[in-house]
């Protein structure tokens, strides 16, 4: 799973996640992409269950190119704890995403196939996104 | 190719304004060259588009301003809106017959490689545009470059393009433009152990804290 090699400081705040992608909402390297249409924190669980999800159904040839990378701690009290007594444990990594954010690219396989591939990773997901190509 | 649009001088600038534009099928823009001043413009959304699907960023476009002497311009840029992938802003780049251009035109990739077709390899176009400088009226309409005859390892970089004297390419010569790399191994499932993911090393900087100390303990 994508998590940092090193870290400056162990547990971040939380933020907001305010307004739209300014980078990374076109497509870079492939043929198709799949598009965030809402904020949220993607984990890295999701991001590689939905790596495996188009990766096994791509099967062979293609590429698949990961836009985001889950360099945010987040942290959750541990279950049956009082208020209080500091931040919990961290738990994970999430990327930050907003909306028109990029997450995968695909390119070297047929528009059926990568259209299929990215639908399924859709499912993995917890936002609502949508299929983008090269096309205007 | 001769394409042509209409296109309305507009005094009125700011992004509520712009917005307005947009609501009612417009589309801002703007006109900019060399040795004039600069025309804020607005357009016709659905003429525009076809225009951009029709001529792309590479043909001399005549734009009608209000009735006047038409101008002739490249789109030099157009901006997306990052959601719905619509186009929310142009800019027209007014060329002269006798002044050099800089401009991108798109390369094509045609034909299946004989290493995708019959040996499983994965054709990687690591370029989609190449960047030429010329004048207006040599502007090559684009690149087609064929790969059909590639075979696994094989590449394709500028300098293996070839244009008239009257084009000269901008991009590094050894800048590759399509590969055909060995199909990737496929994944074999690891056994599923129990195990946590590594943690993360800390940056330390300056002097170790107590409360730096106690986290690591943590």
């Amino acid at each position: 799973m994508l998590q940092p090699k090193k870290v400056k400081y162990l547990k971040h705040q939380r933020g907001r996640m305010k307004g739209k992608a300014t980078r990374g909402s076109t497509l870079a390297f492939g043929d198709f992409g799949l598009k965030t249409l809402e904020p949220f924190w993607i984990t890295a669980q999701q991001i590689e269950a939905a790596r495996i999800a188009i990766t096994r159904h791509v099967k062979r040839g293609g590429k698949i190119w990961i836009r985001i990378f889950p360099d945010k701690a987040y942290t959750k009290k541990p279950a049956e704890t009082r208020m209080g007594k500091g931040k919990g444990p961290r738990v994970g990594y999430v990327a930050v995403v907003k909306p028109g954010r990029i997450i995968f690219e695909i390119g070297g396989v047929n528009g059926t196939l990568a259209r299929e591939a990215l639908k399924l990773a859709a499912y993995k997901l917890p936002c609502k996104t949508s299929i983008v190509s090269r096309n205007l | 190719m001769h394409y042509q649009i209409n296109v309305t001088a507009r005094e009125q600038t700011g992004k509520g304004f712009c917005r307005k534009l947009r609501a009612k099928g417009l589309m801002p823009g703007v006109i900019y060259g060399h040795g004039m001043e600069t025309i804020p413009v607005s357009i016709n959304f659905k003429e525009f588009m076809d225009i951009l699907r029709k001529a792309g960023e590479t043909s001399i476009i005549e734009l009608n301003i209000n009735n006047k002497e038409p101008v002739n311009a490249l789109i030099k840029e157009y901006q997306l809106n990052p959601i719905y992938g619509n186009v929310t802003h142009v800019d027209f780049y007014a060329v002269r017959a006798d002044e050099i251009v800089t401009l991108s035109i798109p390369i094509h990739i045609i034909g299946d490689p004989i290493g995708v077709k019959q040996n499983g390899g994965i054709l990687e176009i690591i370029m989609r545009e190449l960047e030429i400088e010329c004048l207006p009226t040599d502007i090559p309409e684009k690149l087609e470059i064929d790969v059909s005859q590639m075979n696994i390892g094989d590449e394709i970089v500028v300098s293996d393009v070839h244009f008239s004297e009257k084009v000269k390419i901008l991009n590094k010569s050894d800048s590759a433009i399509a590969l055909v790399s060995a199909p990737a191994v496929e994944e074999v499932a690891p056994v599923e152990v129990a195990e946590t993911p590594a943690e993360p090393e800390v940056i330390k900087k300056g002097k170790e804290t107590q409360a730096s100390k106690e986290e690591e303990e943590e």
